[in-house]
């Protein structure tokens, strides 16, 4: 952390995440060109006053699209409700910790490729290497859901949450059809909208799943930023439809 | 985490938001509860961002685009004469509830006291509740006009470590003026009370009241931390582009905070910022305009029904005290937009002891805001609860 005469003092939180912070302080993006359907779209719609919040959790039709694609990879299929848009894969899993109360007094298994590892260290919520467990739930997670996905299942009291991160993937043209087979239908599961090309930089993520927790995780979305960013939203939204109609 | 002021805040948020749920199920509603503007976002800045988007950059810092924290710099010098670094001094979030978020994660500890006038803007509630701060209300009253008092703050939170100050304010449209601004940090410059100052309605003040940042009071400059953004100046809400303003170590820590929840704010977000900000015509003189004849029509309408009310100094809404109606403001509320389809919020969604205050938004045009006032005008003797 800076050295400056101050009366800042920072949090503890704060200073566990300056000791751990180095070299993420700039994002990349892909090259691509913004195709001009893209621009065409969102043109239509700021134009028509889309310029307002959107709905809380997200966009309805970008939900429910979020959600349909989950069934097409052999997962519980969601409905709008059941689906939170947010500023990318790591508010997504902040907020589902927030929503599921999982605290620095819970305990997470976590794949040891878990790329939030510094989220969940940063916010001291304990992790126990998956490696270590031979639970029914942890030959679920060694499915290979995909390279460089992330896995995690988290207890608070008695209520037991398996929180499973599926990166880039929910999109991408290599995931395989039947990738969330098996999973139970309690899981809760976040990602990012990054592998449609020229997408990174609008900057999405989702949590999805059974909508009474979607509920809770929502009221944590709406205090951290209320909703997401109306334009990327619609831009994705475009995409997926592209995508569709090709 | 503290559990009960993340409740409170759950609770104040939910109501308003089921009041929102059912305004929406219903035809003809004069909507003056949310603070959304339903001014659309000019024209320029949108066309101008897309026009920025087909040459876009391909990285973008947490902080910020340099550009767009360079301009904010800019603008700090020349409207408030306060000169800040924009590499170590500036960073853009995803409007300013992430920041003000944000801010608590990085200056909060459990057990903290986190001081803010009554009533307050509650949806902060729950950022304050999960860094484990410890909320506490410093009374605020219509004889002073709603305004923060100094000695109110020394009474009240001489030891607290964040003091968090919207001004002009939300929900009572007060504002600490130069004079107020001084006195409280006059108040303020014996403690070790870092303050957030949330200036988003820094552009909406009336009647060319002076309403300086509080960082450019004496000894405040290192120890405020200013949040503002576009959402409320530019009508840019759903854009949601907030930033903050302050000590390069709070930056610092922000920003690694930021890293790994969100990194970056969306680069189209980012350009429509930056258009915003190098408008021709600089469309926050025309918006201050048309909330001040709003706001002409608003006090007319309570003047008519005898509904005393904060003098609204700026920001876009009013604090009315619904009393002579009903001392049940969630219920008048209920009633009122049931019986007349004029929405506003009941008071103790601001805190606990506002049962008999309503807030209302300028975020409708006159006519309309003049048809809600016939109505209810209309129906008083049903409204009474």
């Amino acid at each position: 952390m800076t050295d400056h005469n101050t009366s800042f003092v920072a949090s503890r939180l704060a200073k566990r995440v300056a000791n751990r912070h180095a070299d993420s302080t700039t994002v990349s993006y892909d090259d691509i060109p913004v195709p001009e359907e893209l621009l065409d779209y969102l043109r239509q719609h700021l134009g028509a006053g889309e310029t307002h919040y959107t709905a809380r959790p997200g966009i309805p039709e970008l939900r429910a699209a979020i959600g349909t694609q989950l069934g097409k990879l052999g997962g519980a299929e969601r409905d709008a409700d059941g689906v939170i848009v947010t500023h990318g894969e790591g508010e997504a899993l902040y907020v589902t910790l927030l929503g599921l109360a999982l605290s620095s007094a819970s305990e997470l298994a976590v794949h040891g490729r878990c790329r939030h590892s510094m989220l969940l260290d940063l916010l001291g919520i304990a992790t126990i290497d998956l490696d270590d467990t031979d639970s029914a739930f942890a030959d679920a997670l060694y499915r290979e859901i995909a390279a460089g996905g992330a896995v995690a299942a988290g207890v608070n009291g008695s209520a037991r949450f398996e929180i499973v991160s599926l990166g880039s993937q929910l999109f991408s043209a290599e995931s395989r059809v039947d990738m969330l087979q098996g999973f139970p239908s309690s899981t809760i599961l976040i990602g990012n909208l990054d592998s449609i090309p020229g997408l990174d930089h609008f900057r999405l993520g989702f949590v999805a799943g059974p909508p009474e927790i979607v509920k809770r995780i929502q009221t944590w979305k709406q205090a951290l930023s209320i909703c997401t960013a109306g334009p990327s939203q619609r831009a994705a939204l475009s995409a997926i439809e592209g995508r569709s109609a090709s | 985490m503290t559990n009960d002021t993340v409740k409170k805040g759950e609770a104040a948020t939910s109501l308003r938001y089921k009041m929102m749920e059912l305004a929406a199920s219903m035809d003809d509603v004069i909507s003056l509860g949310r603070g959304d503007p339903d001014l659309d976002t000019p024209t320029d800045v949108w066309q101008k961002a897309l026009s920025r988007l087909q040459s876009r950059h391909t990285s973008s810092p947490v902080r910020g685009l340099p550009e767009l924290r360079e301009s904010i710099a800019q603008r700090y010098e020349t409207e408030k004469g306060l000169s800040f670094n924009p590499d170590s001094e500036i960073l853009v979030t995803n409007g300013g509830q992430e920041a003000l978020f944000l801010s608590m994660l990085a200056l909060v500890d459990p057990g903290d006291r986190v001081a803010t006038p009554d009533p307050r803007y509650s949806s902060y509630d729950q950022a304050i509740g999960a860094a484990g701060g410890s909320l506490i209300e410093i009374p605020t009253d219509l004889e002073h006009n709603f305004v923060l008092q100094a000695e109110d703050v020394r009474k009240y939170a001489a030891d607290a470590k964040v003091l968090v100050l919207v001004n002009p304010s939300n929900p009572t449209g007060a504002v600490v003026d130069a004079d107020g601004s001084n006195a409280l940090a006059e108040g303020l410059k014996d403690s070790n009370t870092v303050v957030i100052s949330d200036e988003i309605y820094e552009s909406i003040v009336y009647d060319n009241v002076e309403c300086p940042s509080l960082a450019a009071c004496d000894g405040m400059r290192d120890r405020t931390m200013t949040l503002s953004g576009f959402s409320k100046s530019y009508a840019m809400t759903g854009f949601r582009v907030g930033y903050l303003v302050g000590d390069p170590a709070f930056i610092d820590a922000v920003e690694a905070l930021k890293a790994s929840m969100s990194g970056p704010c969306p680069l189209f977000s980012q350009y429509a910022a930056l258009s915003a900000m190098d408008q021709e015509r600089d469309s926050r003189n025309e918006f201050l305009k048309i909330y001040s004849g709003r706001r002409k029509v608003m006090m007319d309408g309570l003047d008519s029904l005898g509904i005393p009310y904060c003098h609204p100094g700026g920001g876009v809404f009013m604090w009315a005290d619904i009393s002579k109606f009903s001392s049940d403001a969630e219920k008048f509320c209920y009633q009122l937009l049931e019986k007349t389809g004029v929405l506003m919020f009941p008071g103790n969604s601001f805190g606990e002891r506002w049962q008999s205050w309503v807030r209302i938004s300028l975020l409708a045009p006159e006519d309309r805001i003049a048809c809600a006032f016939d109505r209810m005008s209309g129906a008083a003797s049903s409204l009474c609860c």
